[in-house]
């Protein structure tokens, strides 16, 4: 039996790129800045959003109004997180049933479940991927920005384990700095580990707990936004 | 675990290729794997071997090369292998590094036995 073979050459990723493409641009023209949030499970990614909300004060009647937000949650199970998140800002929680990583549409599903009101000026959107520091670094979820979370109990060695999310990240927080006292973790150690994997990468110290770090945490997302979906 | 995902999209991409051009029998599929694509062989492999038998009923043979992890730097211009993950130039140590290779996902080609007589009369 004769077997020839056909050359076919495909990118088997350049479709999911070219959607992500499309809905990356798709929230520029209407000015929301998209920010995937990548770390293991525990590292803070909520804790990091809800510091955010309260700087920023968004969605709260009454307060001095700061930019608006609105978060895609994703875990494997459970609304824990949007309950979480609910009293600050307009929230969905996404359910994987399973998987490990966010892809692209689900959180479109996600997306157009928030109502017009409540994405009404809407200036971030951030999605909180499944705590995972591995599959979620593959997965191009059409953001502007990916920032990777770390806290300092997890140890000051993960850059160099987990190169892929660091790599494809656009900034690291650093989280629970308020514990640093009491575990063996150098910001210093972390930095530089970092920066062997991504040169330009940069590290905010943050403890979302206390609210240490959180004015400059918000103001780069706020710099971000400016550059790359400049509407006021 | 998310290589089932990955080679559910290449199954899918292979079905759509053999459609597209009115291929026969399938037999094997070579594919070419970024060493920082994010996908691990072994596990890749694993997956389409259990998946396959889904949608072909003789065996595809998965035959995957891997593609190492190559970068410029951009102050020099040197090319070079990243090894442990360290994005920095061997020979200025700047830190300032493109990837050059290591990303790819990509369906090289389908080995296929050329369309009979009989099947043509079938379509």
């Amino acid at each position: 039996m004769t077997v020839e073979t056909i050359p076919v050459s495909r990118d088997l990723q350049s479709e999911r790129r070219a959607a992500a493409e499309a809905w990356r641009q798709e929230l520029t023209a209407r000015g929301i800045l998209c920010v995937n949030l990548i770390s293991s499970p525990g590292a803070g990614k909520t804790s990091l959003l809800q510091a955010t909300a309260r700087h920023w004060s968004a969605g709260i009647p009454g307060s001095n109004p700061g930019p608006r937000m609105a978060v895609l949650v994703g875990d494997i199970a459970t609304d824990r997180d949007a309950q979480r998140l609910a009293p600050l800002v307009p929230v969905r929680q996404l359910t994987t049933g399973g998987a490990c990583h966010l892809e692209l549409p689900l959180v479109k599903t996600g997306f157009q479940q928030l109502t017009s009101r409540e994405l009404e000026n809407a200036q971030f959107l951030f999605v909180e991927n499944v705590g995972n520091l591995v599959c979620p670094a593959s997965h191009d979820l059409g953001e502007h920005l990916r920032v990777v979370v770390l806290s300092v109990t997890e140890g000051d060695d993960k850059p160099g384990k987990y190169p892929k999310a660091f790599r494809t990240s656009d900034a690291c927080v650093i989280n629970k700095i308020d514990l640093l006292p009491y575990v063996p973790f150098s910001m210093e150690a972390v930095t530089a580990d970092a920066h062997l994997v991504k040169g330009d990468l940069p590290v905010f110290p943050v403890s979302a707990f206390q609210g240490d770090g959180v004015a400059e945490w918000c103001q780069f997302l706020q710099q971000q936004r400016a550059l790359r979906c400049c509407r006021p | 675990m998310h290589e089932r995902s990955f080679v559910s999209n290449l199954i899918a991409q292979v079905l759509d290729e053999q459609r597209r051009r009115q291929l026969g029998r399938l037999h094997g599929i070579r594919l070419e794997l970024g060493e920082f694509s994010g996908f691990e062989p072994q596990l890749v492999e694993l997956a389409f071997e259990e998946l396959a038998a889904h949608f072909w009923k003789g065996p595809v043979r998965l035959e995957l090369s891997v593609v190492m992890l190559s970068a410029e730097c951009l102050n020099c211009a040197t090319l070079f292998r990243v090894e442990s993950f360290r994005f920095v130039c061997p020979a200025c140590s700047s830190s300032s590094v493109r990837i050059t290779s290591g990303n790819e996902t990509r369906l090289v080609s389908l080995d296929v036995e050329p369309i009979g007589i009989h099947e043509e009369s079938m379509s």
